[in-house]
């Protein structure tokens, strides 16, 4: 928008501003343009290719035409290497009837950040606002209901704005494993237990079953896909929120890095998890106190800190 | 050599040779030196000749080679450290004989284990003598021994002076009873044939492990008797067939079961597919999975199962920003952030920094990549230091445990070794050995021996079970060594 107003002689700023919309008949010449700058994508158009694409309509005809398209919000105008490109901005949402221009701005700033919603100060540095005007504008908006705040996951106390209807990207909320901005480690640590519960249970009942004679099938029949996992899980009713199966496939991860599970794929393609045991028992290194101790680098015979005057060492000695 | 490699090494002298032979030997371990260099440094404390006689019974056990350099009219003497560190492991040589083959090779084994280097016929009636045996079972050991030489377990060994050699043909030949120069025949014992049982052991009862099927151990061990012994990463191709004929158990699914181990994440095992079915057992993949499982055993001792869970997610995503990290371990943000600095503080986990470009302002904006990664070498490096850490420690207790009761494990000594006596020839029975007893020891230094004996074979034990860490660990760089 501010780029637009930097043009002047494309428009003036009082031509902008009322940018209700207005019922526009369907012009052929617009909708062309339009399509042309749909089809570019996210690389946009140049002024050049517009003249090279419709060479047809003179230069106020393409001015005229641009310039409804950017009241109408249906372009937007970007600065990537001194040119200007225009870009398609998808289907418009509306904004406020009563909004005036600085609200606008801050308005759309917070729309072209999507559903991943855009920080405070990038709001300010955008706009070039001062923060407490910037504050009012933005409470005014929210009283309106035309945008709303919402807690981000990434920092505690980072807060990003975005319209009122949008569902916050997972990046906000963290998906499946936040709520409330709480990263739920209680429910991630009883999705891994029941789900090992489960591997464990198809191993177990695989190994069991006498009347398969084959060990290979046997074998076949203690992997479990992530898809079957989740089933299970959907059953029992642990989780209140719908799970997917990329949850299901990050929680069962879960297990493998534990090393309570091990995955493979399939000869569909697909990937199986199994309930497994560690390669080795008991790890030596737990015997001993020393294993855990935080110091073992100093303890030395010449020190002070050493194996006969350590007390983990002397209470492990004494029988 | 790092000091706590040092550090065992005179332990474990000290303990099978005494204080002197371990002083001794100690400016060994900083080079090579000759004698006269030696006995200059231990002049005062020890005469010359005790200097020499302590090297000539390291020589005998092959703990100090002799070496003369075509330089220097010398000859030097070299502490072979690793082969010191092996005698942590003769109790495992002892019992793995005993499961394979029986008492009497253990006996054999034992002798030869206390003789260093000797001839056949002089271990055979060493152990004779020493088992108290009957004379005439000199014949039926001498073919037991015959037989661990053929079973690759003896080998020819040349005599330590310099510029002997054994021709690699003759290695495993037995000498026939009568043969002129079978004194001059010297066996000791091939190490690298007890290494193999030790990890074909460790790997069955891994594959046992995995599949919870004994059956599944029995192929594997099969298949792992057939492999030539070699370092190579891939052992040699086994044929089918004479898996089949080797095998006792399970003939009806074998080549399900090696579809089964072959198909296993851990991939143990490779089979090529053909007119003719070979399989291939890949060491290295074994070895490297084994170390892996140690590893997260450790860390997840040492710091926790957080911790282990994020151990493991960065090796197997090989690099790793921290908020990828979080992510992948779905452990809370906070929570991340102090385990990865704990794990990076204690060298476990390593950060590899990735700049930003600077902006065309010539501004940076001061965020860079911090990306985590193990480094699996140097990680090695400091559990080995570590475990021999920990198995000096073991030890200077079990000296402190034995100097501060030495008077009394005198005295046991002395009456075990009357009652040794006294059984041999029948003439009492276990009430007098009872009696006795209560005689000689009061109740409470009763008790005191009781917990001596104890604790002392706690620190044994564990020894013995920070000794198969090593071993794996050993067996690790020398995969990943051979390859480079
Ligand atoms: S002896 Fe004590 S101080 Fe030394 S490493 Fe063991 S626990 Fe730590």
């Amino acid at each position: 928008m501010s780029a637009a107003v930097k043009r002047g002689h494309r428009d003036d700023l009082a031509d902008v501003a009322p940018a209700a919309k207005k019922a526009r008949d369907p012009e052929t010449a617009e909708q062309r343009v339009l399509e042309i700058i749909k089809c570019s994508g996210n690389k946009g158009v140049s002024d050049e290719d517009l003249i090279r694409a419709c060479p047809v309509l003179t230069i106020e005809e393409r001015v005229d035409v641009v310039n409804k398209l950017i009241t109408s919000n249906a372009i937007t105008l970007h600065k990537v290497k001194d040119t200007l490109r225009y870009k398609y901005k998808g289907p418009t949402a509306s904004t406020p009837g009563d909004a005036n221009t600085e609200e606008l701005v801050v308005f759309n700033l917070i729309r072209d950040s999507g559903r991943k919603g855009i920080w405070i100060r990038d709001v300010r540095i955008k706009s070039n606002l001062g923060l407490p005007r910037l504050k009012k504008i933005l409470k005014s908006l929210e009283t309106k209901k035309a945008i709303k705040a919402v807690k981000s996951v990434a920092a505690a106390r980072k807060i990003v704005y975005m319209l009122f209807d949008l569902e916050p990207d997972s990046s906000i909320t963290g998906g499946a494993w936040y709520s409330n901005q709480e990263f739920e480690s209680e429910f991630i640590e009883i999705l891994t237990k029941q789900s090992y519960k489960f591997l464990e249970a198809k191993k177990s009942k695989a190994l069991k079953n006498t009347s398969i004679r084959s060990p290979l099938v046997k074998y076949n029949t203690s992997y479990a896909t992530a898809d079957r996992v989740l089933e299970f899980i959907s059953k029992t009713g642990v989780s209140k929120v719908r799970l997917t199966v990329e949850d299901m496939i990050s929680i069962l991860d879960l297990l493998v890095y534990d090393g309570l599970a091990a995955k493979r794929i399939n000869s569909e393609g697909k990937i199986e998890y199994r309930s497994t045991k560690t390669l080795l028992s008991r790890n030596a290194v737990s015997f001993l106190p020393c294993g855990s101790c935080p110091v073992i680098k100093r303890c030395s015979d010449a020190n002070q800190l050493n194996c006969l005057n350590c007390k983990h060492m002397k209470i492990w000695t004494t029988i | 050599m790092s000091a706590d490699y040092c550090r065992i090494c005179t332990s474990i002298l000290r303990d099978y040779f005494g204080q002197d032979v371990s002083e001794i030997a100690k400016p060994l371990q900083w080079g090579q030196k000759s004698l006269i260099t030696l006995s200059t440094m231990l002049d005062g404390k020890y005469p010359r000749h005790l200097v020499q006689e302590t090297l000539i019974v390291l020589l005998q056990f092959n703990f100090v080679s002799a070496i003369c350099n075509v330089h220097s009219v010398q000859i030097e003497y070299k502490l072979n450290m690793e082969n010191i560190l092996m005698i942590l492991r003769y109790p495992k040589y002892l019992s793995i004989i005993k499961r394979k083959f029986g008492n009497q090779y253990e006996e054999l084994v034992e002798t030869l284990l206390c003789l260093g280097r000797a001839s056949l016929s002089k271990i055979v009636s060493e152990c004779i003598k020493s088992q108290n045996k009957p004379d005439d079972l000199y014949n039926n050991y001498w073919e037991k021994a015959t037989e661990l030489i053929r079973n690759e377990y003896f080998k020819r060994t040349p005599t330590y002076v310099v510029w002997t050699e054994v021709k690699q043909n003759k290695l495993f030949t037995p000498p026939t009873k009568n043969q002129k120069d079978e004194k001059k025949m010297l066996f000791t014992l091939n190490y690298n044939k007890f290494h193999q049982d030790m990890r074909n052991k460790i790997i069955i009862d891994a594959v046992v492990r995995t599949f919870d099927d004994t059956i599944v151990g029995e192929v594997m061990s099969t298949i792992l008797n057939q492999c030539a012994d070699s370092n190579a990463p891939v052992s040699n191709p086994i044929s089918l067939q004479l898996i089949r004929s080797n095998l006792s158990v399970g003939h009806n699914y074998l080549l399900e079961y090696i579809t089964m181990i072959e198909e296993d994440p851990t991939k143990f095992l490779c089979k090529s597919y053909g007119t003719m079915c070979n399989i291939t057992v890949n060491f290295k993949q074994i070895i490297n999975c084994l170390n892996d499982s140690i590893m997260d055993q450790v860390v997840s001792y040492k710091f926790g199962e957080s911790s282990a869970r994020l151990f493991r997610a960065t090796r197997s995503n090989k690099l790793l920003e921290l908020e990828r990290l979080q992510q992948t371990a779905l452990i809370p943000d906070r929570e991340t952030k102090t385990l990865t600095s704990e794990l990076f503080m204690n060298n476990y986990l390593q950060v590899q920094e990735l700049r930003k470009p600077n902006t065309r302002l010539g501004r940076n904006d001061g965020k860079s990549f911090y990306l985590y990664h193990l480094n699996e070498r140097q990680l090695h490096q400091e559990l080995t230091e570590e475990i021999l850490k920990m198995i000096g420690n073991c030890m200077m207790w079990k000296f402190k445990t034995c100097e501060d009761n030495k008077r009394l494990l005198k005295n046991k000594a002395r009456f075990d070794g009357m009652v040794q006596g006294l059984q041999d020839k029948q003439e009492a029975d276990n009430d007098f050995f009872e009696e006795a007893m209560d005689n000689l020891f009061s109740p409470s230094e009763r008790i005191l021996l009781d917990s001596i004996n104890r604790l002392l074979r706690k620190c044994q034990l564990n020894i013995m079970r920070l000794d198969v860490c090593l071993f794996l660990f050993h067996s690790y760089k020398r995969y990943n060594e051979t390859i480079r």
